[in-house]
């Protein structure tokens, strides 16, 4: 992907998240910029989130011996 | 399918790839990333749903346990190239070069989650997902 693309995406469909729905709950509380330390606590928040996902992805994984 | 991972907003970046990254667009590359989460958290939490067998998934249009396992594979690659984006986003202090490792780190997960969403088979349920994500076909 590159910079082309992303603009092709955006003339294509001039797609958004559906407002109101649960992926754009997440996101409209950080769309306003209230400064890197605002955005760094964001980052930190969602990387927890991320590790959790992973494991639980992993731990199913190697139950049915398909584990990486 | 087209689904939108990177925001808008990025196109500001996307112009200038390798040139240094004031706060705004800092800012602007911490909400793909949380997009791409975001993203990423609902399928999981709604392929989980559709697996043949659970009691939540539909009657028809279930997720066969073989797809499953493709689906878990794409997504623990996709969450491990997000985190590999929060950590280059999170070490970027503004006026650092970096955009475009980001950009292609999206660019992973942005093929993964197109590749997810073809493999899981149509259904209510999905249709609400995708409805969710604002894709189109």
């Amino acid at each position: 992907m590159n910079a082309s693309d992303v603009i092709a995406w955006i003339r294509l469909g001039q797609q958004v998240f559906a407002e109101g729905s649960k992926v754009w709950a997440q996101i409209k509380p950080v769309l306003k910029d209230s400064g890197i330390e605002v955005d760094n606590a964001q980052l930190d928040s969602l990387a927890l989130d991320t590790d959790q996902r992973i494991a639980r992805i992993k731990a199913e994984l190697n139950a049915t011996g398909e584990g990486p | 399918m087209k689904y939108l991972i990177m925001s808008g907003v990025m196109v500001a970046m996307a112009s200038c790839p390798g040139t240094s990254v004031p706060q705004a667009q800092r800012h602007q590359a911490v909400v793909s990333v949380v997009s791409a989460h975001a993203v990423l958290s609902a399928i999981q939490d709604t392929e989980a749903l559709l697996v043949c067998g659970r009691v939540s998934a539909p009657p028809s249009g279930c997720v066969p346990q073989a797809t499953h396992l493709v689906v878990l594979n794409r997504l623990l690659s996709a969450f491990e190239y997000e985190k590999q984006l929060v950590g280059l986003v999170r070490a970027v202090p503004p006026g650092s070069p970096t955009t475009r490792e980001i950009f292609g780190l999206l660019g992973q997960v942005q093929d993964l989650v197109d590749l997810i969403l073809a493999d899981i088979p149509p259904s209510a349920l999905k249709a609400n997902l995708v409805g969710q994500l604002g894709g189109q076909s």
